[in-house]
């Protein structure tokens, strides 16, 4: 019936299904590469152990440990990072996260930001919605991938390529997931998150890209912490910006500030009771001492910043010590830990942020040392002389190093590839018809005859159509929900049948009792832009003649009370060339959306290209 | 030295790029919440409400919305209907056979069937249109190649049997004519048209309100930006003429809209809402024996009120129903030319719009909606209370239309 539809819930269980099904298959391939890479470091390892018992006597066998003589502040981003991406991959296993991250996370974060951005994030977003198992299957794998891979993967090219996938895919998540962590948004503020977490990822994963000799000098990390001393400074400015509701705890007609009415909401996200009560008495707190609480956090800000742009290493430490107090506060009281509520996907920006205070600051005043004298490494040989394959025998750091990134690589790829197939087609995915209105049923008896005329007036029979394959359906033309949708689901799958559409006529027939005339038939055709369309016929007749059918094909057609539409079954039938029924669908189209119209049609081009095919 | 002179113009060039960043990057964000709108008039202009009521040759009609008015496809027009001399009114929107929640559109002449054309809501683009000659005892059908305008006299119906309407085409609006079947229309002009000739120019035409057939020749109404200018077109020698009406000093200075246009048995009436810089007012307009027209004394508006329906009272007089922003309702009256506008006794609340008759012409029902429920309360003469009559449940299917 037309607005009577049920919509796609987060947590659909058909949708949460195939999801998890999805991650069961994918997970079992990440075993299997895992234990291939398992039992290829053994087999590596074994060779390499006989070659050098045999050629170093008297030598005791040490491996050289293989973070040795990285540098500490490289060492902190690569494993805290590392563990952050693997807890947001985890995080995407949430089954709320195929139907729910788009709608609930992605779309009101951009909804504040302007147009241009809405439009880039829808963009890029269709492909989660019309492909939403896939997608979040992927962010699961990708995501676990890239975090094992800044694990386990310490030094070396391959560690680099690790930051560069960390920086890749934090991009695509900045702009896609997080709208630019809505800096182009009203009312950007350092403590709501700005300039959103995965910017952080980015900014650590191109210092894990870069090369050794960019640590070996305090710049660097002189450089991190000037950008993050002028960023915290600028964070302090906008903080002290009049008229952004920050200075006072309520506002003039008596609710809630800015601040306060952000962890409001926060606190009532669904989460243990210990947490909520934390942030609810952090909320009563600002509503009372707003003035109080933002000029602590302006000055706070600024004195960070001040340290930091200071890069003395005395300053800087008390900073950052300063910057941890500060971001933890308000990690647990103003962000409430992020990632609670069922699509939360990442711990927010405190943490990262912190990561790479620290880094910059470890960057500067402890550069790396050469490695022990004690620890003897296996290969002594220059490894930049030899070719990879050299290498990959003789240096069993860089097979493990080797084996590792491949094994994390192969298990981003779990992800990424069904993903990229999926994309590869504009179609969404028949699982969101199937979540709202249940699979096609095959059906076997001849199709219900009828005998109407068209839009154009002309005489249109049943059997007059033998030899066409049907998709029928029952239109109301003065409609204005369900069926100017469904219309154009039909003439979607029209052409997704391509060449075979001159094999099928898509056929409507009337289901309005008083809007009989062709007139409408032709309006709702002009509107829908379907008079363009060579097969398609909009079929009309006597009250009488439509009321048969209608009971023929059991369709339900009625007045409705006080100005609703006529009420009418959303269903289609496909009908074989004999005149047989083949298909029935249901196409409700419940809470449309781009995606829901382009499965709901794939599933009915599935139907039809199945009766065209005689299955 | 030198390092300490490097370190200060570092320094310096890191504020410079600090504060550019500031202002380039977040300045614009500006303040959380609503941003402060430029330009904001004084006085908010006139609007222009659907709910209004009609006589026909069978009884009187009304149309008001009801369900949850906060939400655009939970309000469902409805459309009432009492016969000549009877008490009681009926819903008669089943009829529409398609959802209302665009608002209707009523029209009736001497001797034409009654017509209530549906606005087109979500995704229906057009105008589906139903009329009746007994009472809405039998229905058929017509529509509109389009969506009629949201306003009350955006369709009107001639004794002559022509049919008039404004209809939204493109970013303007354009006048439709059917000689009867109402399913064939044609053009007769389009805002663009109009807003482009001699008339249009003078006027400042910025939108067309209002259409009526007199003589059997059309009169469009208009929002003129021009002060003092009454947006009245009539077609004369095949070309569009703004009508002669001047308004006297006190009111020349405003902006007029032409809020409606309808006939009388002795001419045209109209009803505008004039914009000046320090308030607002409707006047009351009826054309003369002599060809020029009586024009009525302003019906003051307070600052912050607002027109909660419009249309006609008894004989050829007219009526404006207001509501201030506390919510108080004022329903003001004129008998015709020469009268002055009276207010009549504090309306109940929820008021929607009111129904002159039918047992005679004093009396006046106030039709008040709330909810899925429709009250009528009735105003009798020389009384100075409405008496609480007629309780109508209306069954809405609430989400039918999402």
């Amino acid at each position: 019936m037309p607005g009577m539809g049920k919509g796609l819930t987060t947590n659909d269980p058909i949708v949460v299904s195939a999801f998890h099904t999805a991650l069961i298959h994918q997970g079992l391939i990440v075993l299997l590469i895992l234990a291939v890479a398992g039992v290829t470091w053994n087999v590596v390892r074994s060779l390499h152990l006989r070659g050098m018992a045999a050629g170093a006597e008297g030598r005791p066998l040490m491996f050289r440990s293989e973070s040795a003589g990285e540098p500490q502040a490289r060492r902190v981003l690569r494993i805290g990072f590392g563990l952050i991406w693997l807890l947001d991959g985890i995080l995407q296993v949430q089954a709320s996260m195929p139907l729910g991250l788009v709608t609930q996370g992605i779309q009101p974060t951009a909804a504040a930001s302007p147009t241009w951005v809405q439009h880039l994030v829808n963009a890029g977003t269709t492909i989660w919605t019309f492909h939403p198992v896939q997608a979040a299957a992927a962010a699961v794998w990708i995501q676990v991938g890239i975090g094992l891979w800044l694990l386990f993967v310490p030094r070396g090219r391959w560690s680099r390529l690790g930051g560069l996938a960390s920086l890749g895919w934090g991009l695509m998540v900045w702009v896609f997931g997080e709208s630019f962590g809505g800096i182009f948004a009203p009312g950007l503020t350092w403590l709501f998150g700005a300039p959103g977490a995965a910017l952080f990822y980015c900014a650590a994963g191109a210092l894990i890209a870069l090369p050794d000799r960019a640590w070996a000098t305090p710049r660097l990390g002189r450089t991190v912490l000037r950008v993050m001393g002028v960023f915290f400074v600028a964070m302090a400015i906008l903080q002290a910006w009049p008229g952004r509701g920050f200075w006072s705890g309520l506002t003039r007609s008596g609710g809630v500030g800015t601040l306060a009415g952000m962890v409001q909401q926060m606190a009532q996200t669904p989460q243990p009771h210990v947490l909520s009560s934390w942030v609810a008495s952090f909320e009563r707190f600002d509503a009372a001492h707003g003035w109080g609480v933002n000029l602590f956090v302006v000055l706070a800000l600024a004195a960070i910043g001040g340290a930091f742009i200071s890069a003395q290493p005395r300053i800087a430490r008390v900073g950052v010590i300063a910057a941890a107090v500060l971001c933890l506060a308000d990690w647990v009281l103003v962000e409430d830990f992020g990632f609670f509520g069922g699509v939360g996907t990442d711990p927010n920006s405190m943490i990262p942020m912190l990561l790479v205070c620290i880094g910059g600051f470890l960057a500067m005043t402890r550069l790396p040392v050469a490695a022990s004298s004690d620890v003897v490494p296996i290969v002594t040989d220059r490894a930049g002389t030899k070719s990879w394959r050299q290498r990959l025998t003789t240096s069993p750091g860089y097979a493990a190093r080797s084996l590792a990134a491949a094994a994390a690589l192969g298990i981003v790829l779990v992800g990424a590839v069904p993903m990229a197939v999926a994309t590869a087609s504009p179609n969404a995915d028949p699982i969101l018809a199937n979540a709202i209105d249940g699979s096609p049923n095959a059906l076997h008896y001849p199709a219900p005859p009828f005998s109407l005329i068209d839009q154009h007036g002309q005489a249109v029979s049943l059997s007059g159509l033998h030899g066409k394959t049907i998709a029928l359906t029952f239109l109301d033309p003065v409609c204005t929900s369900d069926c100017p949708i469904i219309a154009q689901e039909f003439r979607q799958a029209d052409q997704m049948l391509g060449a075979e559409s001159k094999k099928v006529d898509l056929i409507a027939i009337d289901a309005n009792p008083r809007y009989l005339a062709p007139d409408y038939l032709v309006a709702f055709d002009d509107q829908e832009n379907l008079a363009t369309i060579p097969n398609w016929l909009y079929l009309t007749g006597t009250d009488k003649e439509l009321a048969r059918i209608w009971d023929a094909y059991g369709i339900l057609v009625g007045y409705a009370p006080g100005g609703a539409m006529i009420a009418h079954s959303d269903t289609a039938y496909v009908i074989s060339r004999d005149g047989d029924m083949n298909w029935v669908l249901a196409l409700d189209p419940g809470s449309p959306t781009s995606a829901t119209k382009s499965s709901f049609a794939v599933t009915l081009a599935n139907a039809i290209k199945n009766s065209l095919n005689g299955s | 030295m030198i390092r300490i002179q490097r370190r200060h113009v570092w320094c310096v060039r890191m504020v410079v790029v600090l504060c550019a960043l500031v202002v380039i990057t977040f300045g614009w964000g500006g303040p959380i919440g609503p941003p402060a709108s430029a330009g904001t008039p004084l006085v908010a202009p006139i609007t222009t409400p659907l709910a209004t009521s009609l006589q026909s040759s069978s009884g009187t009609w009304a149309t008001l919305p009801m369900g949850h008015l906060n939400e655009p496809l939970n309000t469902f027009w409805q459309l009432f209907y009492r016969p000549t001399g009877v008490t009681t009114w009926s819903d008669k929107v089943e009829a529409t056979a398609t959802a209302t929640n665009g608002g209707l559109v009523l029209a009736a002449a001497a001797g034409q069937p009654f017509i209530a054309a549906v606005r087109p809501t979500n995704l229906l683009h057009f105008s589906p249109i139903i009329h009746t000659s007994d009472g809405g005892r039998a229905w058929a059908n017509g529509l509109l190649p389009g969506g009629l305008s949201a306003r009350p006299d955006a369709l009107s119906s001639a004794p002559t049997g022509q049919t008039l309407a404004i209809v939204d085409r493109g970013p303007g609006t354009a006048v439709l004519a059917s000689d009867g079947s109402l399913s064939t229309w044609r053009t007769l002009t389009t805002s663009a048209q109009l807003a482009s000739g001699t008339a249009g120019k003078t006027c400042g035409l910025q939108v067309l309100t209002a259409v009526v057939s007199w003589t059997n020749s059309p009169v469009v109404g208009a929002n003129c930006t021009r002060p003092g200018v009454v947006g009245m077109f009539q077609r004369r020698a095949k070309t569009w003429q703004l009508d002669p009406l001047t308004l006297p000093g006190s009111l020349a200075e405003g902006r007029v809209e032409v809020l409606s246009l309808g006939q009388t048995p002795y001419g045209l009436d109209a009803l505008l809402g004039i914009t000046e810089a320090t308030g607002s007012a409707v006047v009351a307009a009826w054309t003369t024996s002599q060809g020029g027209w009586s024009i009525s004394p302003p019906l003051a508006l307070a600052a912050h009120d607002h027109i909660v329906s419009y249309g006609s009272a008894s004989g050829v007089g007219l009526f404006s129903l207001t509501a201030s922003s506390s919510g108080a309702e004022r329903l003001a009256v004129i008998d015709g030319p020469g009268a002055t506008w009276h207010t009549l006794p504090a309306l109940p609340p929820d008021t929607a719009t009111v129904a002159f008759g039918p047992t005679s012409a004093s009396v006046i029902d106030a039709l008040a909606a709330h909810d899925t429920t429709m009250t009528v309360w009735t105003l009798a003469s020389a009384s100075s209370d409405w008496l609480k009559g007629q309780v109508l449940p209306v069954k809405i299917e609430y989400g039918s239309s999402s």
